[in-house]
């Protein structure tokens, strides 16, 4: 992993990361945004902004990758490093989420 | 009463929050908008007054990908309207109560977008500045050996949009630190971005004034007598006055020669007069001026990277 990856996505920003999660399997922006929605509740509503800027920019940087086109919808996929750069960030949450658990007695 | 509404509204680049409160006040008061055009006129239609949230957005690729990016927006329930000068238009009519809704959802890309529009805008604008408008202005306040009345008018209009570029630098730069600080929460090193960014500008206009200054620089031998001069020069970038109480029939006789390069301009012309000749370059030889009227006169010459020999001997 090169240096300009490791700046930009460890640690990444939660849009960034919701994103990475729901790519494991094939999806368009849109139902990135309506998983993320019941996944919180609707705590957490990315915003089209965001989510167009984010996608081109992990896709530019080889993180996801474009599979096709539906009702002029671009559909992607996670790629290799994107699984890599999402196990870096995986680890870190789960040990800081194993230090909250230990230190919130 | 008029169904359709044109506004001229000015709002330079980073103001785009000013821009869409705007747009929703205008809707508040019945006043729907539908697109806005070169050079900042805002189109509106009458409408009932409603609430409606618009959002501009700055990004190339979604503009060269048309189709995608508006359907990311209007999916989540973003309505396109127009794009003009980068930014795209959108809109959403919301409940009243609602807290404002953006279409950034963090920091980060709230940030790339105000870089993207630094990029897009701002840096060419800079460059702009300093390619084209200072030598520009450099020429026509220091440069053709002094000015006529119309390249004092275009020096004159030279100043003030180079203080106006000047000025929106400095707005420009304040209003993105801020944005940044507000939003990265480290001051210190946003406070030396910017101000590195506006040294280097100055550095810029430093090498272009410099540079120019190496390209005005005068070269020449003057040699004067009682009844005249002598004027070579291997580069002349200025004027040169002299002045002389002429009688009624006196002759002022002009030699211009090897000219190998540049523009000479002369003139002759009692003071506060039209002149009673006025020669360049095309008149090389001997051009002979015999006075009519006595009085005191200024005989001028001036060059613009001129190079070559001009005498003037009065009889």
């Amino acid at each position: 992993m090169d240096a300009h990856i490791k700046k930009v996505y460890v640690p990444m920003t939660e849009t960034g990361f919701y994103i990475l999660l729901c790519l494991q399997k094939p999806n368009h922006g849109y139902g990135i945004v309506q998983t993320v929605r019941e996944l919180t509740d609707g705590k957490i509503v990315l915003a089209p902004g965001t989510m167009y800027g984010s996608l081109s920019k992990m896709e530019k940087d080889g993180l996801i990758e474009f599979v096709r086109e539906e009702e002029k919808r671009k559909i992607y996929t996670i790629t290799g490093l994107g699984k890599e750069v999402l196990r870096i960030e995986m680890e870190r949450i789960e040990r800081l989420y194993r230090n909250m658990k230990e230190m919130k007695e | 009463m008029k169904n359709t509404k044109t506004v001229f509204k000015y709002f330079t680049i980073p103001q785009y929050r000013q821009e869409e409160d705007y747009l929703s006040a205008m809707n508040e008061k019945g006043w729907q908008f539908t697109r806005a055009t070169f050079p900042g006129l805002y189109h509106f239609v009458k409408s009932e007054p409603e609430q409606v949230s618009y959002r501009l957005d700055y990004n190339k690729e979604g503009l060269r990908h048309k189709d995608e990016y508006v359907r990311m927006f209007s999916d989540c329930g973003w309505d396109y309207l127009c794009d003009f000068g980068g930014y795209t238009y959108f809109r959403k009519v919301g409940k009243a109560g609602e807290e404002r809704e953006e279409i950034f959802c963090d920091d980060a890309s709230r940030l790339e977008m105000m870089n993207r529009v630094f990029r897009g805008r701002i840096i060419p604008l800079i460059l702009i500045f300093v390619l084209a408008l200072l030598p520009q202005l450099l020429l026509h306040t220091l440069g053709y050996g002094g000015s006529y009345v119309p390249q004092r008018i275009l020096a004159i209009l030279f100043v003030i949009l180079a203080a106006v570029y000047l000025a929106f630098f400095a707005v420009t730069a304040v209003n993105f630190c801020s944005f940044e600080q507000k939003v990265t929460g480290d001051s210190t090193r946003t406070r030396l971005k910017y101000t590195g960014i506006f040294a280097l500008i100055v550095a810029m206009i430093a090498v272009v004034c410099f540079s120019f200054g190496l390209s005005n620089h005068s070269v020449y031998d003057l040699k004067e007598y009682a009844d005249g001069f002598f004027l070579e020069a291997t580069r002349l970038n200025t004027g040169i006055e002299k002045e002389y109480d002429l009688a009624e029939g006196d002759v002022a006789a002009l030699n211009i020669n090897a000219l190998e390069k540049g523009y000479f301009y002369l003139s002759i012309a009692e003071e506060g007069k039209d002149p009673v000749f006025f020669g360049d370059f095309y008149m090389t030889g001997e051009n002979e001026v015999t006075i009519r009227e006595p009085g005191h006169y200024i005989i001028q010459v001036k060059g613009k990277q001129a190079s070559g020999e001009v005498e003037l001997i009065i009889r």
